[in-house]
């Protein structure tokens, strides 16, 4: 008999070993939780600070600290004789008149396609939101050039022009405490070569500034806002520039009720459902922030619970990677106060 | 394959500036997969996520905006390696009527980093591969030999640091790029973890657009660089340290190392270099030290 046992086991090891073999990705591990153990790990990345009465947050909330907004404050014409640097450029759409709902155009000068200099400004702006991108390329002759400016100076000229040019309020843009690790958000872009052994040329080329939106609230400090900013210098100086669904904050919050905040209990079971209904089935870890956000479709802005659910921990080996099967990371927002119409969950807008 | 009008020529240091830029439209192709089939099921396995054919549909609807054919938008169904894989590696793949059909692709899909390249989930296993690994040792995919010309990879750890040297393997067929000279152009991906949901649907409808007025290696990484993502409840503009990042990689291959660098540098969707005449070099636009999950700061 134990003959026979032994003889099952080999035969049973033989074939799982045979299944690992057969294609690499079967020997990476899959971890599938339960719904309870999903509601844990939701509750565990949720902050104390969202309890089961949210009343007092969500009112906080819905009274930050709103500058002027946009529709009031943005000057095109302006903004094209800064960016075209007095050049007239060509006009294509509606940019100015307010019969309609929406205004939206583009304008350019110089030939898209082909290899000469080329600059362009699309411009949409209805009741909800606006948003402008700038791009300007030179003549592509010559390789890049090292970019010279300092975090500081990007960040500095990212302001200027969100703020004297684009007409964005400075109300709205969070500014980071002293002793922050991080005081600028701007990286450096980099071009490198190779030819498979080691790097032969790394040339900073851009700096990328890109500035969240934010909203100050009393008792709870800067909070994301509606909206996001971002600007890239090269060697020629500015040469992008994108402001993104800036949402119209002049109706936020008139027809939400903070009574109607949901509570914590609420809201991590709203959102375990919503994972199963999506299938997120893995997860590692799912950190939840407070938000003021604009869903698609939606006049206006509403608070939010910003969920980053992640399948992966935050540092693997490379080792560590080839036995995982990996899943993206998802980012979730639901409202933190029940609609009438019972508004469902969804990801963000 | 349709006339393109392309341009051939000899690379030589004179011709360079004369044998690019064509400006034609462009067919373009979206494969995504959103519903994953469980490994219970029989399929390949991996979390569902609704929004991804939507958000790389953003890249596809502004390709049609801008004046390129929309070739073609595959969404789960039956998405197995045979419609990336080449004939010249197993016979049965078809690539050439799939992705390789295509001017530009882009593809969206759970990806992990397989060692030395990255391998892409399917949903169902076909020849016996739930993965299709390109790049690096593997061989499944070798594309642009047919008519690829840009690829972009909506994926996790589809341009990882450490797998740069060997994306270009996945560029050029080892059997007919010899004799028909044709290869990819550029290969767009993310170091690490990428991130899906409604606030990154305007990064690629942007990206398709501003790669029409700026280079398309810039417009991938100023449109999906994200320094936000997965922030601590306490720090969430990332004074702190507690976020993490997205961090896109474009990526170029060339005969030589200035070729490589003013295709990155200058090739856009309206602006088409010739095909590259060979893969020695590699160029490729990134942020120093971008750390992002599931992997440590981009350090090549």
């Amino acid at each position: 008999m134990k003959l026979l046992n032994a003889f099952v086991v080999a035969i049973a090891a033989s074939a799982m070993l045979s299944t690992l073999v057969q294609a690499g990705e079967e020997t990476r591990e899959e971890r599938l939780l339960s719904s309870k153990e999903i509601a844990r790990l939701i509750d565990a990345g949720m902050h104390d600070r969202i309890t089961e009465n949210n009343v007092e947050l969500v009112s906080a909330m819905l009274n930050p600290k709103i500058g002027d907004s946009l529709n009031k404050t943005l000057n095109l014409d302006l903004i094209a004789e800064e960016l075209f640097e007095g050049a007239k450029p060509s006009i294509d759409g509606n940019c100015y008149d307010s019969r309609f709902d929406l205004k939206k155009c583009e304008m350019t000068a110089g030939e898209a396609a082909g290899k000469g200099a080329y600059a362009k400004l699309a411009f949409a702006s209805d009741k909800s939101k606006t948003s402008l991108r700038y791009a300007k390329r030179s003549d592509a002759v010559d390789l890049p050039k090292p970019v010279k400016l300092s975090d500081a100076e990007a960040y500095k000229g990212a302001l200027s022009l969100a703020v004297e040019t684009f007409g964005v309020s400075e109300v709205e843009i969070p500014r980071a405490p002293a002793k922050s690790k991080n005081p600028y958000p701007v990286k450096t872009v980099n071009l490198a070569t190779s030819k498979g052994k080691g790097v032969s040329s790394d040339i900073p080329v851009q700096k990328l500034v890109t500035i969240q939106r934010g909203l100050y609230v009393e008792k709870l400090g800067w909070i994301p806002g509606p909206g996001r900013l971002s600007v890239s210098f090269n060697s020629d100086g500015l040469n992008a520039a994108a402001l993104r669904s800036w949402a119209d904050m002049s109706e936020y919050g008139h027809d939400i009720d903070p009574r109607k905040a949901k509570s914590r209990a609420e809201l991590v079971e709203e959102l375990t459902t919503l994972f199963q209904k999506e299938g997120v089935a893995k997860l590692d870890s799912a950190r939840s922030l407070l938000a003021v956000s604009l869903p698609t479709g939606a006049e206006s802005p509403i608070p939010v619970l910003r969920v980053f659910a992640s399948a992966q921990p935050s540092e693997l080996s490379e080792k560590e990677q080839a036995n995982v099967v990996s899943s993206a990371g998802v980012v979730f927002e639901i409202p933190l106060v029940a609609s009438d119409d019972a508004m469902s969950s969804s990801d963000d807008n | 394959m349709t006339l393109k009008g392309k341009v051939s020529c000899t690379l030589t240091a004179l011709s360079l500036a004369l044998c690019a830029t064509q400006s034609f439209a462009m067919e373009a192709r979206v494969f995504a997969i959103s519903d994953f089939v469980p490994t219970g099921s029989g399929g390949c396995g991996g979390n569902d996520i609704s929004h991804w054919d939507n958000m790389v549909d953003e890249w596809y609807d502004q390709m049609g905006s801008e004046g390129h054919i929309k070739d073609g938008q595959h969404t789960n169904g039956g998405m197995t390696i045979q419609r990336f894989c080449d004939p010249d590696w197993t016979g049965g793949c078809a690539d050439a009527s799939w992705i390789d059909e295509a001017d530009t692709a882009m593809i969206a899909t759970h990806g992990s980093d397989s060692g030395d390249h990255w391998a892409g989930t399917m949903r169902s296993r076909w020849n016996g591969h739930c993965a299709l690994d390109a790049g690096g040792t593997a061989d499944d995919m070798w594309v642009g030999d047919y008519d690829l010309e840009f690829i972009h990879l909506s994926s996790c750890f589809s341009a990882d640091d450490d797998n740069l040297s060997g994306i270009r393997e996945a560029m050029y067929d080892v059997v007919d790029t010899p004799n028909n000279g044709r290869r990819a152009h550029q290969w767009d991906g993310f170091h690490g973890i990428m991130w899906i949901g409604g606030s990154f649907d305007d990064d690629y409808e942007d990206f398709a657009d501003d790669a029409h007025s700026i280079s398309m290696g810039e417009a991938w990484v100023s449109n999906m660089y994200d320094d936000t993502v997965d922030c601590g409840w306490a720090d969430p503009f990332g004074w702190f340290g507690s976020c993490q990042e997205q961090c896109p990689v474009a990526y170029s291959i060339g005969a030589t190392e200035s070729d490589a660098l003013s295709r990155l540098n200058n090739e856009r969707y309206n602006n088409v270099y010739s095909d590259p005449t060979g893969k020695s070099w590699y160029a490729y636009r990134y942020i120093p030290n971008c750390d992002s999950k599931g992997e440590s700061a981009f350090n090549p």
